[in-house]
């Protein structure tokens, strides 16, 4: 009896460490519900990916770091709505930064900001035919960098 | 000696183990009583069985080997419930972790599968990012361009500089 509690001991602490490992090395592919759509183009980058130095314009070994990036194409005027709709949660769990709309492009950035550094953002681009962007990046980066990036790819 | 030794320490062994009879009590009483040469390593078995001998009969009370039964039946039942409540607690808890090992196996190898839509090449990686971050980038430098446009275009009514302040101030000069 004795034996059988010690050897349900050891299998209890080797699952909750199989299941910590699990949790910690987990990815969190948000937005992949939507890659089963017809006519949407779904790439996921994971931030170790990335080389260590960075991507140009953001110099990761100073104190920047992407976890990952998702990206979402959807060329199919029929697919928008339910790719709206899967991102709805995620959507509204962050708050709006602005919205711009510039003749036939409609831009969203949600993004989840804290003390000038961005852990969270979603880019929503869609157009008048219905064609749609979306951009969801997590890391931990300061927002000031983040700007700097198109500033310094605008050719002088 | 009226009896050989070997005789009472086989009697004495029957004694002890609650097997002689009331004869071969009697005897080793008799033995104990009368013989006078004991052996030394019969001297403490002496004063037991004389002690025990001169208790007389031990009366037991009616209804002593009824509640005797029912006290061990009880501790019985109590043994085996609470045995079979280990058992089913092990039972449990093995259940469960192999539940959660399989899960946890399960969930790895799903996960080490290849995602064909993550991208593993460092090169395109980069590229794809760098695509998305521009896009990011922009959308936020032009979120930041129009507060300062809506800055400016509210200095018209009120001071710009209460308004990169964040603050808004009425006529009656309360802070809103």
């Amino acid at each position: 009896m004795m034996k059988l509690s010690k050897s349900a001991r050891t299998l209890c602490l080797i699952a909750i460490c199989a299941f910590t490992a699990t949790c910690v090395t987990a990815q969190n592919k948000y937005m992949k519900r939507v890659s089963d759509l017809p006519g949407v183009q779904y790439m996921y980058i994971d931030g170790a990916t990335l080389p260590a130095g960075g991507v140009p314009g953001l110099d990761m070994s100073d104190d920047n770091t992407i976890s990952s990036v998702e990206i979402i194409n959807c060329d199919d005027n029929s697919q928008s709505e339910r790719v709206l709709e899967l991102l709805d949660p995620l959507i509204n769990e962050l708050p709006l930064m602005t919205k711009a709309k510039e003749m036939h492009v409609s831009v969203d950035l949600h993004g989840e900001k804290q003390h000038g550094r961005i852990k969270r953002m979603l880019l929503l681009v869609t157009t008048k035919n219905d064609a749609m962007q979306v951009i969801y990046i997590t890391g931990d980066i300061d927002a000031e960098t983040l700007k700097a990036i198109h500033d310094a790819d605008i050719p002088k | 000696m009226t009896l050989q030794i070997h005789t009472v320490k086989q009697l004495l062994n029957l004694y002890y183990g609650g097997l002689a009879s009331t004869d071969d009590e009697r005897r080793l009483v008799e033995f104990f009583t009368t013989e006078t040469d004991i052996p030394c390593e019969l001297q403490d078995d002496r004063d037991v069985v004389l002690s025990l001998a001169r208790l007389g009969e031990v009366r037991i009370p009616d209804g002593m080997a009824d509640e005797l039964s029912a006290l061990a039946e009880r501790l019985d039942r109590q043994e085996r419930i609470s045995r079979r409540g280990h058992r089913w607690v092990a039972a449990t808890s093995v259940a469960a972790s192999i539940a959660i090992i399989v899960s946890v196996i399960v969930f790895i190898a799903r996960s080490s599968s290849t995602d064909p839509y993550e991208i593993t090449d460092p090169q395109l990686a980069e590229t794809e990012a760098h695509k998305a971050l521009l896009l990011v980038s922009e959308a936020l430098d032009n979120a930041d361009g129009s507060i300062i446009e809506a800055g400016r275009a509210l200095s018209l009514f009120v001071p710009y500089d209460s308004i990169s302040n964040n603050t808004i101030h009425t006529e009656d000069d309360e802070t809103i």
